[in-house]
């Protein structure tokens, strides 16, 4: 069953020194008062601009596989490949904040305004990369409360969930970043950790992108796919959402295509996962 | 000269309003256009791209200098145009058909104007006739590409392509880049370089210009 599931604009509005990280500006390190004065316009105009939307739905394991397969362009080996036949759960999500940030930072580019319509842009891509976090720790909690995998019990009759009104998202800050249910929370399956994999990483090649979409149709919410599998939106982020033990999402980077991956992100998601500790993950 | 370290200073700390405003003063002081350039905005501007290129300060310090540096170049354009100060070169840049990203190009633009090249930007989703038609009428020495995915980047070879087809592969010269754009695919689609960031890119520009 699918489930539109709307995020307040808070719930992904990155800091301030999370954007600059981001820029590999050294924490700690002093800004220049203008980049100072552009960063807080860029972080107000994403307050007002992003229209944060997400949707999920869950997906049989044999099902999946036809999904992961895609056009048959992927790596012989993957990540995935071995993590997904051992999950407890896959749900198919796609989020964006919408068009009007992306319009806006074009229009910033136009007129001159390019330092404020830079910085937009990143606040953007860590606004949506927050957004698929806050995703990923809805989606646990979900499965916490109530042990019901979200995506596979009926919705409310308008289809729509506010995340905010039911889970409000100080609950799901309890959990930490990790998005673990195990431990002192008494979780209903202890010890599943939520994370997310998308087409276009770790040799899910973009072309499932296709697939993907025909499985989810995230058009309910506004994110459509060009023939050439860029989404619109822009800012928008898909994938699948496994649910498993952590052991499970453990993997070495020693594909043949880590070799040329300029972010490595698994390694801190992987970290993450071990220690509990929330850490930044880089967009994408 | 005082005024044209002023401007310099004030670029550097992007400044904008002040940087017209020295711009200004420094055209009523009749300092030639040229000068005016080369010893006050690109000696500011150099400054900044070298404290850039050592980690001292970060992309959006280099926007705002930018800006400003516009904000210079705005007061001058007469002067440079009726003092007929030559531009460093004319390069077409778009993001490649099927892609909208836009931001990655967009720098490149900057940085290559800041640098005194005319830039003809043709925005997003650019076909690749529109890239070799562009160029040929405006008479471009060189062509730039940017791409953000490896299915969109492919149009990148199609545009060598048709370059090649209309004899005109010497005479214009291509440049990619973009987040899954690599040197070693340029070489494999014969593009004339690659740039790694807008820096860079400044650089191969340059190079390619001069050839
Ligand atoms: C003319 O000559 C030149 C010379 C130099 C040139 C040039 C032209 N053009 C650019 N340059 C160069 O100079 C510029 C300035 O230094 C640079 O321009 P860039 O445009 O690269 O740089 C920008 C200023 C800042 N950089 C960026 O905005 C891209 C950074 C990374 C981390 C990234 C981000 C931020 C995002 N992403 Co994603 N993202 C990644 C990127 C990985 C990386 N480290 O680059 C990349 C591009 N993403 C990827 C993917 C897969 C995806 N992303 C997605 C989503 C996102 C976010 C929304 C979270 C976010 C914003 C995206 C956006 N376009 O606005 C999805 C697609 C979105 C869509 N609309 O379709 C999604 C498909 C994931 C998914 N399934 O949801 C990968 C593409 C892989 C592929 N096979 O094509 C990716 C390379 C990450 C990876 N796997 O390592 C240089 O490249």
């Amino acid at each position: 069953m699918k489930e539109i599931v709307r995020f307040p604009v808070d719930a992904c509005l990155p800091t301030a020194a999370e954007v600059l990280a981001g820029q590999g500006v050294p924490a700690g390190r002093p800004t220049a008062e203008p980049v100072a004065e552009s960063l807080r316009e860029a972080l107000n105009l994403f307050q007002e601009l992003a229209a944060p939307i997400t949707v999920v739905t869950g997906i049989p394991s044999a099902e999946f596989a036809s999904v992961y397969r895609g056009e048959g362009r992927n790596a012989p080996e993957s990540p995935l490949a071995a993590i997904f036949p051992k999950a407890e759960q896959l749900v198919l999500f796609a989020v964006t904040i919408g068009a009007p940030v992306s319009e806006e930072i074009s229009r910033l580019f136009a007129t001159g305004r390019f330092d404020l319509g830079y910085l937009l842009d990143a606040v953007a891509s860590s606004g949506t990369d927050r957004l698929a976090q806050k995703l990923q720790e809805y989606c646990a909690v979900r499965k916490q409360e109530r042990n019901s995998p979200p995506g596979h019990e009926q919705v409310a009759s308008c289809g729509l969930r506010v995340a905010g009104d039911e889970n409000p998202l100080g609950d799901l800050g309890v959990l930490g970043g990790s998005t673990s249910v195990s431990g002192s929370a008494g979780r209903a399956q202890a010890g599943t950790v939520f994370l997310r994999y998308s087409p276009g990483y770790c040799g899910w090649d973009i072309t499932g992108q296709r697939q993907l979409f025909r499985a989810l149709r995230p058009e309910d919410i506004g994110i459509t796919l060009r023939e050439s599998c860029l989404m619109e939106p822009l800012k928008s982020i898909s994938g699948v959402l496994v649910a498993a033990r952590p052991e499970v999402h453990r993997f070495d980077n020693t594909y043949p295509f880590c070799t040329v991956c300029t972010t490595q992100t698994c390694r801190s998601r992987i970290a993450e996962i071990q220690d509990g500790k929330p850490r930044k993950h880089e967009a994408g | 000269m005082e005024l044209l370290n002023q401007i310099a200073t004030s670029l550097q700390e992007g400044d904008d309003a002040r940087v017209g405003e020295l711009t200004r003063k420094a055209v009523a002081e009749k300092i030639p256009a040229r000068q005016i350039l080369d010893e006050g905005l690109v000696a500011g501007m150099n400054v900044v791209g070298s404290l850039f290129r050592d980690h001292e300060i970060f992309l959006p310090d280099v926007l705002l200098a930018a800006r400003a540096m516009y904000a210079g170049l705005d007061v001058l354009k007469p002067m440079l145009v009726s003092e007929n100060v030559p531009t460093a070169g004319k390069i077409v840049i778009g993001t490649v058909q099927g892609d909208l990203h836009d931001i990655g190009k967009n720098l490149v633009g900057i940085m290559l104007r800041g640098a005194g090249f005319e830039v003809i930007d043709l925005g997003n989703d650019v076909a690749p006739e529109k890239f070799v038609e562009t160029a040929t009428r405006e008479n471009a020495q060189v062509i730039g590409m940017s791409a953000l995915l490896t299915t969109t980047m492919t149009g990148m070879q199609r545009v060598v392509e048709l370059l090649d087809a209309k004899g005109q592969r010497g005479r214009i010269k291509t440049i990619i880049g973009g987040a899954p754009v690599t040197a070693e695919y340029a070489r494999e689609i014969g593009a004339d370089a690659f740039g790694f960031d807008a820096a860079s890119a400044v650089e191969r520009v340059k190079e390619l210009a001069a050839q």
